[in-house]
C-alpha cells in the first residue's frame, strides 16, 4: 500500500452512500465526507486539500458536473483526481464528466475490489505526478542557478576609450559558449570567446572552468599578452580525453595600447571582423584567424598567431559559430559568407551593432523561437583621438 | 541521417549522410563507435554526402579515429566535392588527427598506410 494515507473526500448527498464508501475506503485512507457540494468545495479550497475526491453527479442545488467544473477552474484545485461516482451510466454523463476534467468514473452499484483498484491507481498516479513536479521544480532551480552563475562570469560592458557590448543567447538553458575581457596590464586588453562542442550542463561546466581559467590567469606557462602562448597552454589543460571527450575552438586577442597594435590567434573558431579605417567614413572589413587547431585534440600542439597595426578607428567583432549556423526557410543552414556579407553592411563604426546583427540573424531564422546553437557575440570599439 | 557499411578484405567502408549535429551523431555514435571499435582496422568514411556538420558531429570523428588508431587501425574521411564540409573540417585542422580527402581511390590507399 502506499507509505501514508491518502485522503479521500467522497461527496454524496445520501448519508447511505456516504457510509458505505467510508466503510469501504477507511482502512487505507484518511476518509471526509460531504453531503452537499458547497461543502465539497469549502473541504477542497481549504488548507488541506484531499488527494482524490470521490464525487457523486446528481445532487440538490449543485450537481457534480459543476463541483468538477469549478475545482477545474482554479490553479488550487486544478490537480486534485475526481472520480465521478454515479448511478447514471449513459456514455454521454461520462463523456461529459471525462471532458470537465474527471479522471475516471464509478457508477453505482460500486463493485468494491474494482473501485478500490482503480482509486489505488488514480492515488499512485497522483502521487507520482507530484514527486515529478516537485523534482522537475527543483531540477529548474538548479540550472537557472547555474546560468546566473555562467552570466556572472560574463563581463561588464565597457564606456570609454573602449566600449563595449555583447549578445549571450544559450540554446538550451546552459550553453557551451563563454567569453572576456580584462587587462592584462595597464597596456594589455586580452579578449577572448570560446565554443566547447555541444551545449547544456557538462559544455557549460567546461566553458565555465575554461573562461575561469583565462579570467584568473592561473594557466600554467602561459603569457597572457601572447595569444599562441595561452592557446598553447589552455590546450594542454583542456585534453579531451581528460573532459569527457569535449574540445572547444576559441578566439583570443590582445590589444596593446602602447603600440596601437592587436595581436591574435584563434583555434579552430570562425574569424573574428575588424572594421578599421583612419576615417570613419572609409573603413574596411578584415577577417582575423590564424588556423589552428581545435582545444584539446592533441596535446603540445603549437599554435600560430598574427598581429595587426591598428588605425585611427577600429571595430573587433568576436563571435561563436551560432551567431550565423542557423536554419532558413528551405532548409539550408546560412554559410559564414552570408554572415560576412551581413557584417560588410554595418559600416557605422561609431556605434555597435550588436542588437542588429541579432535582429537580422533572427529575421533569417526559418522558425520562431531559440536558435538551435549558443549565441554569442561581443564588439568592441577602439577609437583614438 | 543514415549510417551503414560494407567490409570488403582490407577496409571498413562507412556512409554517413545528412545532417551531422547534435541529436543526429547522438542518434548515429553507438553504431558508429561500434564500427570504428575494432583492433587493427582500416576505415574510410564517406561524409561527401553530409549536409551540415557541427560541433558534435566533428566529436564522434575525433573520439572514434583516436579510438581506432589506439588499437592499431587507421581512420581517413572521403569529402568528395562537398566543399561546405571540407572547409568545416579544415577549419578544425582535423586534418592533422584524420586525414582528409577528396578522391575516393586516394582515400583507400591513405587508409591501408602502415600505422
Amino acid at each position: 500500500m502506499l507509505e501514508s494515507k491518502p485522503s479521500i473526500l467522497v461527496v454524496d448527498d445520501t448519508p447511505a452512500n456516504l457510509t458505505l464508501m467510508t466503510g469501504l475506503l477507511q482502512d487505507d485512507y484518511k476518509v471526509r465526507a460531504a453531503t452537499s457540494g458547497e461543502k465539497a468545495l469549502k473541504i477542497a479550497f481549504s488548507d488541506n486539500p484531499p488527494d482524490l475526491i470521490l464525487l457523486d453527479i446528481m445532487m440538490p442545488e449543485m450537481d457534480g458536473h459543476e463541483v468538477c467544473r469549478r475545482l477545474k477552474a482554479d490553479d488550487k484545485t486544478r490537480e486534485i483526481p475526481i472520480i465521478f461516482l454515479t448511478a447514471m451510466s449513459q456514455a454521454e454523463d461520462e463523456e461529459k464528466g471525462l471532458k470537465l476534467g474527471a479522471v475516471d468514473y464509478i457508477t453505482k452499484p460500486v463493485s468494491p475490489p474494482i473501485a478500490l483498484a482503480r482509486i489505488y491507481t488514480h492515488i499512485t498516479m497522483h502521487r507520482q505526478k507530484k514527486a515529478l513536479v516537485l523534482s522537475q521544480q527543483m531540477l529548474t532551480t538548479e540550472i537557472n542557478e547555474a546560468a546566473d552563475y555562467i552570466l556572472s562570469a560574463l563581463p561588464a560592458e565597457l564606456d570609454g576609450e573602449i566600449v563595449t557590448r555583447w549578445k549571450h543567447i544559450p540554446s538550451t538553458a546552459l550553453g557551451g559558449d563563454a567569453f572576456g575581457y580584462h587587462w592584462v596590464d595597464p597596456d594589455h586588453l586580452a579578449i577572448y570567446l570560446l565554443d566547447v562542442c555541444g551545449h547544456g550542463v557538462g559544455s557549460a561546466l567546461m566553458s565555465v572552468s575554461a573562461i575561469n581559467a583565462l579570467r584568473s590567469q592561473s594557466l600554467k606557462a602561459a603569457d597572457f599578452k601572447q595569444p599562441a602562448s595561452v592557446l598553447a597552454a589552455i590546450n594542454n589543460a583542456f585534453l579531451m580525453e581528460d573532459h569527457n571527450n569535449k574540445f572547444f575552438t576559441m578566439w583570443y586577442g590582445v590589444y596593446n595600447r602602447a603600440d596601437h597594435t592587436l595581436t591574435y590567434a584563434s583555434a579552430a573558431h570562425p574569424p573574428a571582423f575588424i572594421r578599421t579605417g583612419d576615417s570613419a567614413d572609409k573603413t574596411e572589413l578584415l577577417e582575423l584567424m590564424t588556423g589552428n587547431m581545435a582545444i584539446g585534440f592533441m596535446e603540445d600542439s603549437s599554435f600560430k598567431e598574427a598581429i595587426l597595426p591598428l588605425k585611427k578607428y577600429n571595430q573587433l567583432t568576436v563571435y561563436s559559430d551560432g551567431v550565423y549556423e542557423i536554419e532558413k526557410t528551405g532548409g539550408e543552414m546560412v554559410t559564414l559568407i552570408e554572415y560576412t556579407d551581413i557584417m560588410k553592411k554595418m559600416t557605422d563604426i561609431k556605434t555597435t551593432h550588436v542588437d542588429s546583427i541579432l535582429k537580422t540573424m533572427k529575421a533569417l531564422q526559418a522558425t520562431e523561437g531559440p536558435f538551435e546553437d549558443d549565441f554569442s557575440l561581443l564588439q568592441i570599439n577602439i577609437h583614438r583621438a | 541521417m543514415a549510417i551503414h557499411f560494407n567490409d570488403t578484405d582490407s577496409i571498413r567502408y562507412v556512409v554517413i549522410d545528412g545532417r551531422l549535429d547534435g541529436p543526429e551523431s547522438d542518434a548515429i555514435g553507438i553504431k558508429f563507435s561500434l564500427l570504428s571499435n575494432f583492433q587493427g582496422g582500416r576505415m574510410v568514411v564517406d561524409i561527401s554526402k553530409v549536409t551540415f556538420l557541427a560541433s558534435l558531429g566533428i566529436r564522434l570523428l575525433v573520439v572514434n579515429a583516436k579510438n581506432l588508431k589506439a588499437h592499431g587501425g587507421r581512420m581517413v574521411l572521403f569529402v568528395g566535392d562537398n566543399e561546405s564540409v571540407a572547409e568545416s573540417l579544415e577549419a578544425t585542422g582535423i586534418s592533422a588527427l584524420i586525414p582528409m580527402f577528396t578522391n575516393l581511390s586516394e582515400a583507400n590507399q591513405a587508409s591501408l598506410v602502415s600505422v
